[in-house]
């Protein structure tokens, strides 16, 4: 009966139309996530260039909502490529069977689907599209900055920023999302490449506060009322980083540096908070999660898509693997 | 263009009634069929989705929980200060893991280097050594895998716990990546199962549990999946209607939370079907009954508008055939309108009936008059006296008299007779007086007098003959005195549209109440004695109509005068 129904109103839907273009369709997992919804607005800006409208999609955490919003979208437009911030990415899986159903292109962002999805068939190979931040590479130049700050790694030892002077690196760990991406890549290559460097690594504390600045805030009260010994802190984003300056400015001395009283902290992502609290010294330096390139990127996609326009080259900024974009962003300190 | 046989009333009044009702009943029950089925289409298919997602709330609500549960067990391993005490940190984590989840049923922890056995808790008796393990080696296929959580099922069932499956994650230690492990833990799915299949989902209804290759993880019915399997690879995700055997099912497909695996829900909608099917049944029927009571009572309501018709067309047409009028009462019952329309041709007829009546009657006393004035033309008592007359005039030798008084005669007659024409020209009546008058003035020896003043300008008029004799022949016999001359005087003028003919005596006269009771006499139509004052009048009234008239005006001793009225410009009616 509704199939019926929209084969008698698809006709008239894209006679009404007429030259008007098919709005794009961004279905994001949680419009209240500052990064994505700021990954949103660059997007549609790029394509408003266009002349395109962009339609916004949220599905407030629940992958259901999604789901349905996806097969509304795809009944009323199919073969309009799909951009979708997924809830959870083992959905994935039945989002690309559903879209190779319908021929319908999808670009999926920020959250990765399994390779062993997209990779299923020569559509899936040439149909499904990801693009998102290059999580190894920021969790890299999280390291990279703390080295950077903390000079050769062979002197540090007797640094004043060895704290307790035993030679080692303590360094704690907020982690973001379990199971996320985003978060094993830059807790594990950050880790990683510290130790690469020449730091003896002592970690001693993991703590898991899901993107969030308030689990952050309770999870370094705990640390500083253990009164533990930290000389690093690592965080997976600028939220959860945030949190732990918001607690440590509490039991601030006013006439000491921030860094200088407590530990250097880090950050990703880069958002206008984050960056502020960089400048006024409360931050070490975080890893810009480069919203206007993704979707730069993502624009670009949609276009080549839908209108047949070539592909960029993309410089070295870009790692490109087949269909996966991975945006390596900037590292942001005090100095730039 | 030909022309069509008219219509019986009948139909006109029935057809387009009962066709209305027909298009009217029949809009009513199709529109209302449309929207009872979108109506209970789009409530059920609503309910049905809602349904749908509460048991997949239920799913996710389960399966986050589960995953909740590994990421206390990894991230309780991850932050371990020490490789040395993962044996104490995790057998803790394990027993508050085992006590405080019911559906928990084993938990173990594997080095990830080689599969040894680090620690295990729990009813589900854990393998030293689980390198060949295929969860074990699953979560290590890609370094996707490391990051989710891997379920597989027994491929042995375990008979303790039919519904069982394994959660296997790989568990990275931050400190240092050589001692990362696997974590295994065991779920019993019967807790769940118990709890769901209480929940009514309606008979015939069902919900299956798959992964993405759409093998069968649990299945609510018995061996219920491969039939359905197809659907579901049709449907890939979302809601669709599906026809299975002799049912009709709501489907819904969606992932579970956290997990590839998927749940598709079966619900049975024949209740739907039938619904919409009965509501048709119903309503169409309603319908059609109504139709045909419609057009029985049109019938009735018709027929009884028609039949007072078709009465009354019977009796007017009795008219038309010209037998005998129809009958005065035929009892027409039906509306005010019929009633009325009855009534008035009741008067008709009545009216055609007194007019009949009353012009065989006035053509009878034409007759009559006609008669008697035919018969007064050759009166023989006047003309045995008149030829006496004449006779004694003779013997007297007075033949100048004799000769004037045969001319007289003559010229009497023959105006008499006028060739047997009615109508003549006023002169010749007033010369058919005038020869009259000297007749008898001759026979009774100068006894009277007379004379005539009639104007000039009615002299050419037509007039019905005969009128003025009889009344000069009244005014001798009885208006004249004994013993004096008499004076008879005729008079002619008009006045205002009439004739006026006069003829005065000056004799006797009458009193009132005889000069009253002539007067009746004249007008009085039952009486039929051949008074020659009556036929005066009745002819008069027969060639002139209403407006002629006759007046009596008398004085005793005297004289009377007697007045012909006649409408200027001729007769009336033939």
């Amino acid at each position: 009966m509704k199939n019926k129904t929209n084969l008698i109103f698809l006709p008239l839907l894209l006679l009404s139309c007429g030259e008007a273009k098919v709005n794009p369709c961004f279905f994001i997992y949680d419009l209240n996530d500052n990064f994505m919804s700021s990954l949103k607005d660059e997007f549609s800006l790029a394509l408003k260039e266009k002349g395109y409208e962009v339609t916004t999609y949220n599905a407030s955490r629940k992958q259901s909502t999604q789901n349905t919003q996806i097969g509304k979208e795809l009944e009323l437009n199919p073969k309009n490529p799909l951009i979708i911030n997924v809830v959870d990415r083992l959905s994935a899986s039945m989002i690309i069977e559903k879209a190779e159903k319908e021929d319908t292109p999808v670009l999926f962002i920020n959250r990765e689907p399994l390779k062993e999805d997209c990779t299923k068939n020569s559509w899936a190979k040439e149909n499904i599209y990801y693009v998102g931040a290059d999580s190894i590479y920021q969790g890299e130049a999280q390291s990279e900055i703390a080295s950077t700050y903390f000079g050769e790694a062979s002197n540090f030892p007797s640094s004043r920023f060895d704290k307790n002077s035993d030679g080692k690196l303590q360094v704690a760990l907020f982690r973001g999302e379990l199971s996320h991406q985003d978060a094993e890549n830059r807790s594990k290559y950050a880790l990683e490449k510290l130790r690469t460097i020449g730091f003896e690594v002592d970690l001693i504390n993991v703590s898991y506060c899901d993107w969030e600045k308030s689990l952050a805030y309770e999870e370094m009260k705990k640390i500083y009322l253990n009164g533990e010994n930290v000389e690093l802190l690592i965080c997976n984003n600028d939220e959860m980083a945030l949190g732990a300056v918001e607690y440590l400015k509490e039991k601030m001395d006013e006439n000491t540096p921030f860094i200088d009283q407590f530990f250097p902290i880090l950050g990703v992502d880069g958002t206008e908070t984050g960056k502020q609290a960089v400048k006024d010294g409360y931050l070490l330096g975080t890893v810009l999660n480069d919203a206007y390139n993704q979707a730069k990127i993502l624009s670009d996609i949609y276009l080549n898509i839908v209108e047949n326009t070539p592909l960029p080259v993309y410089g070295e900024e870009i790692k490109i693997n087949d269909n996966f974009y991975y945006v390596k962003g900037t590292k942001i300190t005090r100095n730039n | 263009m030909k022309k069509r046989k008219p219509k019986s009333l009948y139909f006109s009044l029935l057809l387009p009634l009962e066709l209305i009702l027909v298009i009217l009943v029949g809009s009513i029950v199709a529109s209302a069929n449309f929207i009872y089925k979108e109506n209970v289409e789009t409530t059920s298919n609503q309910n049905l989705r809602t349904t749908g997602e509460q048991l997949l709330g239920t799913y996710d609500a389960y399966f986050s929980q589960i995953f909740k549960n590994s990421d206390v067990v990894i991230s309780s391993f991850n932050e371990t200060d020490d490789p040395s005490s993962f044996k104490v940190k995790m057998d803790a984590t394990f027993s508050g893991l085992l006590s405080l989840k019911e559906e928990v049923i084993g938990t173990s922890i594997y080095s990830a280097n080689d599969g040894a056995l680090i620690t295990s808790a729990g009813k589900i008796e854990a393998s030293s050594n689980a390198k060949n393990e295929g969860w074990f080696k699953q979560t290590f296929s890609s370094n996707e895998n490391k990051l989710i959580p891997i379920l597989t099922l027994p491929s042995i069932p375990n008979p303790v716990y039919p519904y069982m499956f394994t959660l296997s994650r790989y568990a990275s230690y931050d400190r240092d990546s050589s001692f990362d492990a696997v974590i295994r833990i065991d779920f019993s799915f019967n807790q769940i199962v118990n709890v769901l299949s209480e929940t009514a989902l309606g008979e015939g209804s069902s919900f299956l549990i798959y992964d993405k290759e759409y093998r069968e993880v649990y299945s609510s019915l018995p061996s219920d999946f491969d039939a359905k399997k197809g659907i579901l690879q049709n449907l890939v995700m979302g809601i669709g209607n599906y026809n299975l055997g002799d049912h009709s099912f709501f489907v819904f497909a969606s992932t579970i939370s956290s997990t590839s695996w998927r749940l598709g829900v079966f619900l049975n909608n024949d209740a739907v079907h039938v619904a919409i099917s009965n509501f048709t049944l119903y309503t169409t029927l309603i319908g059609v009954a109504l139709a045909l009571v419609s057009a029985f009572i049109f019938l009735l309501v018709s027929r009884k508008a028609v039949k007072p018709i078709l009465l009354l067309s019977s009796k007017m047409s009795q008219i038309v055939s010209l037998e005998e009028l129809p009958s005065k009462h035929l009892n027409i019952e039906g509306s005010k309108e019929i009633v009325e329309l009855d009534n008035s041709f009741i008067a008709l007829i009545d009216r055609i009936d007194d007019l009949t009546k009353k012009l065989i009657f006035e053509k009878e006393e034409q007759r009559k008059s006609e008669l008697l004035a035919l018969q007064n033309q050759i009166n023989p008592h006047f003309l045995y006296n008149t030829l006496d007359s004449i006779l004694a005039l003779i013997e007297e030798k007075e033949n100048d008299k004799a000769e004037e008084m045969i001319v007289a005669l003559s010229r009497f007659f023959r105006i008499s007779i006028s060739k047997g024409k009615n109508i003549i020209p006023l002169r010749k009546e007033i010369e058919h007086a005038k020869n009259y008058l000297l007749i008898q003035k001759l026979r009774f020896g100068d006894a009277f007098d007379y004379s005539f003043d009639v104007s000039e300008d009615i002299l050419d008029m037509d007039i019905v003959k005969l009128v003025l004799q009889p009344i000069i022949e009244n005014s001798i016999n009885h208006g004249l005195k004994e013993g004096e001359v008499g004076l008879i005087k005729v008079k002619g003028y008009k006045n205002n549209g009439y004739v006026y003919l006069s003829i005065s005596d000056n004799g006797y006269g009458m009193i009132e109440e005889t000069r009253l009771a002539l007067e009746n006499s004249l007008k009085d139509e039952s009486t039929s004695k051949g008074v020659g004052l009556k036929n005066v009048y009745m002819r008069l009234r027969v060639y002139y109509g209403n407006k002629a008239d006759m007046k009596i005006e008398s004085a005793l001793d005297i004289g009377t005068t007697i007045t012909l009225i006649i409408p200027e410009g001729g007769e009336h009616e033939k």
